[in-house]
């Protein structure tokens, strides 16, 4: 079994991102024609066309003959880069509906620039497509669930992501839109907390993990938006010291953003884990430090 | 289900309702994997098909779970977090019959990864047409590759492995960490007895 381990690790250790998985962008050319936009008062006729329209056109950005189809469940023409109006739609390709991302085409010449943005449903674009500062474009928010996917255990316990185009390229700029986050998704999470305490009191193992994520998701507002950035250290080595996968992946998750020899020491020892998909995560994370020069 | 029924005697109108609720039971769980091993017998892994089920269905490998849904306790089906977009044993989409008919629900499910299952052969085939010095994918390694597309990840549109570059072999493909991730969380997954 351990033997078997080492090899899991092993292979998946070579299988490190080369980039941030949770954005994909590439270059494409379209075979279906799409009555694009060509100004902001022409966005409201666009957004009628029919759904199958939207449906082939994404079909039609191959970058490869042999990708799965793709099925639309909504989308939205907006001014997604200044002078520029993009195209977002909430894809799916598992053949399930699972709608797990948000791609962003803009065109480009003759060609399309087409990012995939990881974004976890429920979806109303609406929200999630909209002009968070006024300069009169579009901000596009993604969401991931901190405990990532676990089929029907996915807690809906979120981290939303604010990115901005420039160039047809995505840039994170959650750390721009502090209010955002004080007034769009903290105040949530004391209600939420309460009604876990509720349930906590009377079996404090079937709520750990979500308090837990809370947990995270606040001290992620600290690190990430402002800016104190080992906040969660403490915490991150509770949750490694407790041999549970999950709180563990979350720690994993928290070691990779916070920078230090501390952080550094202890994804090394979860590397070594003889739990695979907990070596895994922490391996994937190291690979993706020395990417990044840390 | 709801019942409403109304008479006229003698001139006065009767009218009286009943509403009642249909939940489910409790299913075996060595019955969930054989019928899920049927499925699924020809294939490298034949328990594959009730390892993802008991993954998607949230580790209690349950077409039903205890809860509370219009203020009646009993076993309803197993809904996703977001609402109940999702269902059952396989999490396939929600609907009268995925929802209610666990053996509705794995066939839903299995006829989805048989479509993964066709669709990398697809790509594999052309590849190796172009290429004759790169070898097939092992069954086991078809599996994984469908496994990727059966779950949320498949949206990176990321395989599991791709050839190498001079398409003499496979490497594990380096963009699909989170495909690659479900994969393991899949087969982690222990069967219950």
């Amino acid at each position: 079994m351990r033997a078997t381990n080492l090899v899991l690790s092993a292979m998946i250790f070579l299988s490190t991102p080369l980039r941030a998985p949770a954005q994909k962008v590439d270059m494409v050319e379209a075979t279906y024609r799409l009555n694009w936009p060509d100004s902001i008062s022409d966005i409201a006729r666009a957004n009628r066309i029919p759904s199958e329209e939207v449906t082939k056109f994404l079909n039609s950005l191959r970058a490869q003959e042999e990708e799965p189809q793709l099925r639309v469940e909504e989308f939205r023409f907006a001014s997604i880069e200044r002078g520029r109006i993009g195209l977002a739609a909430t894809v799916d390709a598992s053949g399930r509906d699972l709608f797990y991302g948000v791609w962003v085409v803009l065109p480009e010449g003759t060609k399309f620039r087409r990012t995939l943005l990881a974004s976890a449903p429920p979806h109303f674009l609406a929200r999630e497509v909209l002009d968070l500062d006024g300069d009169g474009v579009e901000e596009v928010i993604a969401k991931e669930p901190i405990g990532g996917y676990q089929g029907a255990r996915t807690d809906p316990i979120f981290w939303y992501s604010i990115f901005q185009f420039r160039r047809g390229l995505p840039k994170d700029v959650s750390s721009n839109f502090p209010e955002f986050y004080r007034r769009a998704v903290l105040p949530d999470l004391g209600y939420l907390l309460q009604l876990l305490a509720l349930v906590g009191n009377t079996d404090p193992n079937a709520v750990r993990f979500q308090q837990a994520e809370i947990q995270f998701l606040q001290l992620k507002f600290t690190r990430k938006i402002l800016g104190e950035q080992d906040a969660g250290l403490q915490e991150a080595v509770a949750w490694t010291d407790t041999g549970d996968t999950r709180l563990r992946e979350l720690a994993i998750s928290a070691f990779e953003e916070i920078p230090g020899p501390q952080s550094l020491k202890r994804l090394q020892e979860l590397g070594r884990s003889d739990d695979p998909i907990v070596s895994r995560r922490a391996l994937n994370a190291l690979a993706r430090l020395r990417e990044k020069g840390r | 289900m709801s019942l409403q029924c109304e008479a006229t005697l003698l001139g006065r109108s009767f009218s009286d309702s009943e509403t009642a609720y249909v939940d489910g039971t409790t299913i075996p769980n060595a019955t969930i994997t054989t019928r899920l091993s049927g499925l699924y017998s020809g294939g490298a892994t034949p328990t594959l098909l009730a390892h993802i089920a008991v993954y998607e269905s949230a580790g209690c490998y349950c077409q039903f779970r205890q809860a509370t849904l219009f203020g009646v306790p009993g076993r309803w089906p197993n809904e996703s977090y977001d609402g109940g977009s999702h269902v059952g044993l396989m999490q396939v989409p929600n609907g009268m019959v995925n929802a209610f008919d666990w053996m509705a629900n794995t066939q839903a499910g299995s006829t989805i990864f048989q479509q993964k299952l066709a669709y990398v052969r697809n790509w594999v085939s052309p590849q190796r047409t172009s290429h004759p010095t790169l070898p097939d994918l092992t069954g086991t390694q078809y599996e994984d590759d469908a496994l990727v597309f059966y779950g949320p990840y498949s949206v990176e549109l990321q395989h599991y492995y791709i050839p190498n570059s001079g398409y003499t072999g496979w490497i594990l493909n380096p963009n699909s960490a989170h495909g690659q991730g479900y994969v393991l969380n899949v087969r982690s997954s222990v069967i219950p007895n």
